[in-house]
């Protein structure tokens, strides 16, 4: 594998604090803010700052709570709702919680002095564990995914209030992973049973599954749609990375295959990261049970006549990144001028952010 | 005494029941007495009535047993209150009467003041307020013996139509058992006399019962009437009364008030289950209905009542529900729920079929033995349970027809013979031959249960008769016996069943005259051919063909000898494998273990020893001793010693092991002693000619050396004093005398004046020899004739033999071994030697600051283990020696950490200061020593100061304390822990290791000192865990103590105090998983393990 | 877990002695008991985690349903394992190809392996090829990382697990 030498993985900070194996990292899309959930039944927030505005400094980043959360069993997955005021868990104990912070009732010291979070609901209907929770794009559903084979969508009401809008039993197996496009109310979901589905509401009906992908040869772990919209990547226990590419409006092809883990990739991230190239298409982080981060540039061919085709360039890489430790989770930074911020989260318990540096500084 | 009443009628009257028999008395004599003593009376009743003090009560008992005041007295004082409209008071005046006739001595009162007391009380049984008092008093009145018998019915009628027990407290209930229970005991006549009357009328008195104190009583009663009296129409009632306890749920409370187990109403109520044949037809249904549906220990109660009760209830009830009985236990026996309930329901089928077969129905007379029918159902389903040989039932099934063979001869021989045939049947059926593991298996069960239980036979106590005069067991197995045999044969062939048959033959040669010796014989030609085998099969059987050849040694060696040892002393090579040879030196090695596990029987042990010699003579020198003919090319040449070395070392070690094992039996065989005369001389030949050869010589080796003092060691041990005599004249004159020929049995190549060991300027190869001198000094016996007055100079120049420079370690360890035996068996015979020690050396060596450390370190082992010799049986001198130690350790001097290490040496047991080797030993030298030196160095190292004394303190208070029983420090571990824990900081390993091995000792026993062991806790875990960790600790020894230690904390410390460090410890022995030695892994493992399963 | 998917395996005896060999048996050593003085610091000899470690940390895990070893049922084996560069691959033999089982086995391997391995392994858990009805479906629900972490927060089987493991580590 070429590694392109033109970008390192700089370590900005390692947060160690949970107890037990840390499962992901949730950057908080409005405030400067990195939450994590582990095994060990917590959330950890850490806020970030940069001293000055200088571009090329690392931000700083310190541990502001530890929220004990109300579930039983291990916090498996975290998402921020777009207003970054909310965040849901999801949980092996097979409920998913809602959480936001204190209403702060003196306005004089603003609302952000307080890091006092607590669970606001707590919503059941998986029989089993819950593997993943996300939000999409408008914040206003809110999608989750169970070892019960099952994916349930919520509509988020005021006053922490929710409606389950659909329960789609499509998969054949536990689905791991949920994940909303960008923009539209689509959404994706990753399965043991190998496959990827796409689903979205038909205005006259229900939600249903309009599309199925297969082609992976084994357990599909994670998801992440390309910032605009037009491609999803998926990372498997086959060690391969696919890009799908939506060729029309329902209808997804895969166009792309990365490979550069030696053992199960259990999480991918998109992001538009920093490149520079016209064609870019942004940058694709991945990281799993190897313990090793890849970041790819993806970039569109310069010839129209492969249209159907995308270039990859593994641009930075990085072994034991969490030491001996597999490394569940990978994401970018969502916020403008952080876009090389990456966070990663690992079976040693901690949490690590890194940035993608020129070789040259 | 008489009852001296006073003219006052109407109290009295109304107290008593009958007034005119009371009349009667009055008339009977009439005398006033002093008014003094009735007021007295008065004045206690008054005072008792206000305060309840025992003594008001105490002094009435007097007044009355002194004849100062009569009992009628008393009834007249208290009077009124007996009447009183007030509840309480006459609650209290019942209880004032009862009170002081409790306390009264029970022979003084006459049957008439009985009768009266009696009369009375019954009437208070009526009313409420006074039954409590009026019980009491008649518990202990009944314990009169003027008790007339013609009360006892009244009593008795009254009490059944008055005590409603429901209504009454434990204690008042408990009164009417005692009341019964002594009625029971004085006047039983009277009870059988009133018949159905008080049989029912007790029945339900007792009903409902709960108490446990009450029912003891309860249950002791019902056993007396069951057994005694005729309960007929009762039967029933007093099924209630009894078996509805039956199982005893029981379990006392919390720190049980009256000290009454489960296992206490248990062992009483159990005899009343089975007091009478009555109970069968009512007891076994509850009994199978309660085996049914109980937990384990349900069942198991109701197994033991059963074996208690059937034989009871007799054959008829057995038989009645025979079959029902029979399935049930089955169920137990097939399908066992916890081996304790298997054993159990095993036992009562046991005695089930007793009960059956004592009285046994045979229907069809075909039947050739007498059989009960019942029985013989039982051993049909057990013999087709036998039939599916692979199903778990099968092994059941073997187990009940075993659990069979001591009831009754026809039982017995029908089971086993029975058993065998089917067995046999099955390992020949064609379709069954999958199964043939278990069928050999389950043979191997039954051949067990037929032979003697201990272990194998012994030469004297003869198992293989030609004929056979034999006690019982063994004949049942004569008719099978021939198809057995050959069955187990046959399984010899598979590999599958070759481990079960060779143990099924282990078994079949333990039944006493199953075998005959030529059959014998046929079964080790047939096993022979597996010895020295390859074990590469996936089942390594030699072990188990080995076990098997050498209990048959013991009934007929001839057999091992003629065909078994042959062809294993041919696989013996004369010459040494060449280096890179491995398969040949696995061969031979194999070949070796064998003969040293088969020649343990003396016939066969001396060929043993005369082939092995042989080839030790071969390998003596390396090279062909003709030059005429070279060498041919596979021998090693001169310079390719160690090939040849080692295998004499494995011959050597064979012969070791085969004398240690004969030498260790409860019972040494008696040919080693003579071993003396013809071995060793043999070895000390190949060793000193060695020694004193100037080309190379494999005998020179030292770790051959060490094998052959493994075997004088074990030889000279067997010796008789008369043959030890001769051997150390010759040994002297071999080592100080230069007279080699009596110790080499006469041959030596070399001039006698040529072995000079103890020399100032012997060479290495010599002084080595010394391992010898010292194996044969350490075993010997104490009256051995040695020349006392040079003994003392012996000893002196063993000592400057050591401070040679070129003293190597095993030579100075060698060398203080002589001394330590020596000077412990003849320490009266050297007093100069004594004094030398403590002018000379003392000055010139060991306290010489002007020679070197390594030197002076020497110098103090030795003294140590000199002294220890003293200690051990408690010789005078041996405090004075010990003082010198201390001076070195307050000088802080460079030898002083040695000294105080040699401190605790003192105190440690050692191999050579034994009782089998006849050392003198004191007992509890131990604990006096330590009463002497402990506090001198507890209160030394005390001493916070950090000083290097101080340190060296702390080294010599944990080698002592390490050295003794915990028992003799326990109580102080609170004092000392600090003190310990400080230790754990010193860079000393062997101190550490010292320490850990201290807490280790201490931590479960710390029980009652629980306190300290809790109170630092915390901190020994994380001292702990830094002395585990190779990076922190690079000596294994102390890593390995460490981890143990913490494996040994989660079983007791309460998981509350600790918990704290849960997840740091699971961390830190997360790295230590990765430890590069092996064996601390393993610790780490283990305690990680424990600590993942310690939660609260 | 009432139903017995093999009420009669076969019960093989274990390896009798201790697996390690000595250095004589290895061919290191000419003697046969060669007492060579180990010093205890160890800067010197690492004795690397092998095959034969590895084995006698799973051989005495209890068969679920039967009161046997693994190593009696021949369910593991020492051959069977298999240590590359922090990696040990470890394939075991179900007693018959439908035990219903045989995840609960190879969970209980993985376990104890995670309890007494350095964390820098990483470990596969494999059904013998061949000898099992659903060998994919047990392997990759053995080795997919997300269900055994939740296997281990069920109260019920955790119990089971540590029944089976409570044998673990006592050699005879």
């Amino acid at each position: 594998m070429d590694v392109d030498p033109q970008f390192n993985l700089q370590l900005v900070v390692s947060l160690p604090g949970h107890e037990e194996r840390a499962w992901q990292v949730a950057w908080n899309p409005a405030k400067p803010l990195l939450a994590s959930c582990s095994a060990d039944k917590t959330v950890r927030l850490y806020s970030y700052q940069r001293s000055g505005d200088d571009q090329a400094t690392s931000p700083s980043f310190s541990h502001i709570s530890t929220i004990s959360t109300a579930h039983t069993k291990t916090v498996r997955s975290i998402a921020w709702a777009p207003s970054g005021k909310t965040f849901a868990t999801g949980s092996f104990d097979s409920n998913v919680g809602i959480y936001e912070k204190k209403e702060e009732l003196d306005d004089e010291n603003g609302l952000d002095e307080s890091e006092e979070w607590e669970c606001v609901t707590m919503l059941e209907g998986h029989e089993t564990e819950c593997k993943s929770v996300g939000y999409s794009a408008t914040g206003t559903l809110l999608a989750s995914c169970s070892r019960d084979k099952t994916v349930w969508i919520w509509e988020v009401h005021p006053d922490a209030d929710f409606e389950c809008m659909g329960v789609l039993m499509e998969h054949s197996q536990d689905v791991k992973c949920v994940a909303w496009h960008p923009t539209e109310e689509i959404l994706a979901s990753a399965s043991y049973d190998d496959t990827i589905k796409f689903y979205i509401d038909d205005p006259s009906e229900d939600w249903y599954c309009l599309s199925t992908l297969t082609g992976h040869e084994a357990t599909v772990w994670s998801l992440a749609w390309s910032p605009d919209g037009n491609y999803l990547a998926s990372a498997s226990d086959d060690l391969s990375i696919r890009i799908w590419k939506r060729v029309d409006q329902y209808n997804w092809k895969f166009v792309h295959q990365l490979r550069g883990h030696e053992r199960s990739i259990y999480s991918v991230s998109w992001n538009i990261g920093k490149g520079t190239s016209s064609k870019n298409m942004g940058w694709l982080a991945s990281t799993g049970g190897d313990g090793k981060i890849n970041v790819w540039e993806i970039s569109q061919p310069s010839e129209q006549a492969t249209k159907d085709t995308l270039c990859s360039k593994l641009i930075a890489s990085i072994s034991s990144a969490h030491d001996v430790s597999d490394v569940n989770s990978v994401q970018w930074c969502p916020r403008s001028g952080f876009e090389d911020l990456l966070a990663t989260a690992g079976d040693d318990g901690s949490v690590k952010v890194w940035r993608v540096v020129p070789a040259s500084s | 005494m008489n009852l001296r009443v006073p003219l006052c009628k109407g109290r009295v009257s109304i107290s008593c029941g009958d007034v005119g028999h009371v009349g009667t008395i009055w008339n009977s004599e009439i005398d006033l007495i002093s008014s003094t003593p009735m007021e007295g009376l008065e004045r206690h009743i008054r005072s008792w009535f206000a305060s309840e003090k025992a003594a008001e009560i105490e002094h009435v008992i007097s007044a009355l047993s002194s004849g100062e005041c009569s009992l009628l007295d008393i009834v007249k004082a208290l009077g009124e209150y007996l009447t009183s409209e007030e509840d309480t008071l006459r609650t209290k005046g019942v209880q004032f009467l009862s009170l002081v006739i409790e306390g009264y001595p029970k022979e003084k009162l006459n049957r008439q003041a009985v009768h009266v007391l009696a009369t009375f009380y019954c009437t208070k049984l009526e009313d409420t307020e006074t039954i409590t008092p009026a019980l009491r008093g008649l518990s202990h009145l009944v314990k009169c013996p003027a008790l007339a018998s013609s009360d006892v019915p009244d009593l008795l009628s009254a009490m059944f139509t008055h005590v409603k027990m429901r209504a009454l407290v434990q204690t008042t209930r408990f009164f009417v058992f005692n009341t019964i229970d002594s009625l029971l005991k004085s006047h039983s006549d009277d009870l059988k006399a009133m018949g159905d009357q008080f049989v029912a009328g007790y029945a339900a008195l007792a009903s409902g019962e709960k108490d446990p104190r009450n029912l003891t009583v309860a249950f002791a009663i019902a056993r007396v009437i069951l057994t005694e009296f005729d309960i007929s129409k009762h039967v029933e009632d007093y099924f209630d009364i009894t078996f509805c306890y039956f199982p005893i749920t029981f379990r006392p409370p919390p720190n049980d008030p009256y000290g009454i187990s489960a296992d206490d109403l248990k062992s009483s109520l159990l005899p009343c289950l089975s007091a009478t044949p009555a109970f069968g037809r009512l007891g076994v249904p509850l009994f199978l209905e309660k085996l049914t549906a109980g937990s384990p220990v349900t069942k198991r109660d109701t197994l033991r009542a059963m074996s208690l009760c059937l034989p009871v209830y007799g054959p008829s009830v057995a038989r009645e529900f025979g079959p029902k009985l029979w399935s049930a236990l089955k169920l137990e026996i097939f399908q066992p729920v916890d081996p304790a309930t298997d054993k159990a329901s095993l036992d009562t089928l046991q005695v089930f079929v007793r009960v059956l077969q004592s009285n046994p129905i045979v229907t069809d007379e075909g039947q050739s033995n007498d059989m009960d029918d019942l029985v013989r159902t039982v051993c049909v389903d057990c013999l087709e349970a036998i039939g599916e040989p692979e199903k778990p039932q099968a092994k059941a099934g073997m187990k009940i027809l075993c659990s069979f063979l001591t009831i009754a001869q026809d039982l017995s021989s029908y089971a086993v013979a029975q058993a065998a045939d089917k067995l046999v049947t099955i390992f020949h059926d064609p379709m069954e031959v999958s199964n043939r593991p278990s069928v050999i298996t389950l043979l191997t069960d039954l051949l067990n249960s037929l032979a003697p239980p201990e272990d194998p036979p012994t030469p004297d106590k003869p198992v293989v008769t030609e004929s056979g005069s034999t006690p019982l067991l063994q004949d049942l197995l004569a008719p099978s016996k021939d198809a057995v045999l050959g069955l187990l044969i046959v399984g010899l062939k598979a590999p599958t069943t070759r481990v079960p048959s060779l143990h099924g033959l282990a078994a079949l040669i333990r039944i006493p005259s199953a075998v005959t010796k030529d059959e014998l014989g046929y079964i080790v030609l047939e096993v022979s051919e597996f010895v020295g085998k390859e074990p590469d099969e996936a089942e390594d059987v030699t072990s188990d063909v080995l076990s098997l050849l050498s209990s048959i040694a013991i009934l007929a060696p001839q057999h091992l000898a003629s065909q078994v040892l042959p062809p294993l002393f041919l696989a013996l090579p004369d010459r040494a494998p060449l280096r890179d040879a491995h398969s040949q030196r696995t061969e031979y090695w194999r070949a070796l273990s064998s003969l040293s596990q088969l020649c343990a029987h003396p016939e066969l042990f001396e060929t043993f020893v005369i082939r092995l010699t042989t080839k030790l003579d071969l390998l003596r020198s390396p090279l062909p001793t003709t030059l005429a003919n070279p060498p041919p090319a596979d021998i090693p040449d001169a310079k390719e010693m160690e090939p040849a070395a080692a295998y004499a070392h494995a011959i050597l070690t064979a012969l070791a092991n085969t004398l240690s094992a004969k030498v260790s039996k409860s019972r040494p065989d008696a040919d080693v002693p003579k071993y003396i005369n013809t071995l060793l001389p043999h070895l000390f030949r190949l060793c000193l000619e060695a020694a004193v050869a100037n080309d190379e010589r494999v005998f020179a080796d030292i770790r051959l050396l060490r094998v052959v003092a493994r075997i004088i060691r074990l030889v000279i041990e067997a010796s008789p004093t008369a043959s030890q005599n001769k051997f150390f004249s010759g040994l002297d004159s071999a080592y100080l005398g230069g007279q080699v020929k009596s110790i080499t049995g006469g041959e030596f190549a070399f001039l006698s004046e040529e072995f000079k060991p103890m020399d100032a300027g012997a060479s290495t190869r010599q002084r080595n020899t010394v391992l010898l001198y010292a194996a044969a000094h350490v075993p010997m016996k104490r009256d051995v004739s040695l020349d006392a007055i040079r003994l003392s100079r012996r000893l002196a120049d063993l000592i400057t033999w050591c401070s040679s420079d070129n003293c190597t370690p095993s030579q100075r360890e060698a060398a203080s071994h002589v001394l330590a035996s020596l000077v412990n068996k003849r320490a009266d015979d050297i007093p100069e030697f004594l004094d030398y020690l403590l002018d000379n050396y003392w000055s010139n060596v060991v306290y010489n600051r002007t020679i070197s450390v390594g030197d002076r370190r020497n110098a103090v082992a030795l003294w140590a283990s000199i002294t220890r010799a003293l200690l051990v049986r408690s010789h005078p001198s041996a405090m004075v020696l010990t003082d010198k130690l201390f001076i070195l350790i307050d000088d802080g001097d460079d030898v002083g950490w040695e000294a105080a290490h040699a401190l605790g040496m003192l105190a440690t047991r050692d191999e050579v200061l034994t009782k089998r080797n006849h050392a003198i030993l004191k007992i509890l030298y131990a604990q006096k020593y330590l009463d002497a030196v402990l506090p001198r160095i507890l209160e030394a190292a005390q001493a916070v100061t950090g000083s290097r004394r101080e340190a060296a303190y702390l080294v010599a208070l944990a080698s002592v304390l390490n050295a003794v029983p915990k028992a003799l420090y326990l109580s102080q571990m609170p004092k000392l822990m600090p003190l310990l824990i400080r230790g754990l900081g010193l860079e000393d390993p062997a101190l550490r290791v010292d320490i850990i091995n201290i807490l280790t000792n201490t931590v479960d026993a710390a029980s009652d000192e629980k306190s300290s062991l809790t109170t630092y806790a915390s901190a020994l875990v994380l001292v702990m865990l830094k002395n585990s960790m190779v990076a922190e600790m690079p000596d294994s020894r102390v890593r390995i103590a460490a981890l143990k230690y913490l494996a040994l904390l989660p079983g007791v410390i309460r998981y509350d105090i600790l918990h704290p460090y849960k997840v740091q410890v699971l961390k830190d022995l997360g790295k230590v998983l990765d430890d590069p030695r092996r064996a601390v892994r393993k610790e780490a493992v283990d305690a990680r393990t424990k600590w993942y399963r310690y939660t609260g | 877990m009432n139903e017995i998917f093999n009420a009669n395996p076969t019960i093989y005896t274990k390896s009798k002695r201790s697996l390690r060999k000595s250095p004589f048996e290895t061919g290191q050593s000419l003697w046969v008991d060669d007492i060579e003085q180990q010093d205890w610091s160890d800067a010197s000899n690492v004795e690397p985690i092998d095959q034969d470690e590895v084995f006698d940390l799973i051989r005495s895990i209890a068969d679920p349903e039967h009161p046997n070893s693994l190593e009696e049922l021949r369910v593991v084996s020492a051959e069977q394992i298999d240590i590359g560069n922090n990696l040990i691959t470890v394939e075991f033999t179900p007693t018959v190809p439908h035990c219903g089982m045989s995840t609960l086995i190879g969970l209980s391997i993985r376990v104890r392996l995670m309890r007494c391995l350095p964390p820098r392994f990483k470990v596969d858990i494999r059904v013998k090829p061949g000898s099992h009805q659903s060998e994919l479906a047990v392997n990759k629900q053995l080795n997919d990382k997300e269900r055994v972490a939740a296997a281990l927060e069920n109260p019920a089987l955790l119990e089971t697990l540590e029944k089976c493991l409570a044998t673990a580590g006592s050699q005879e």
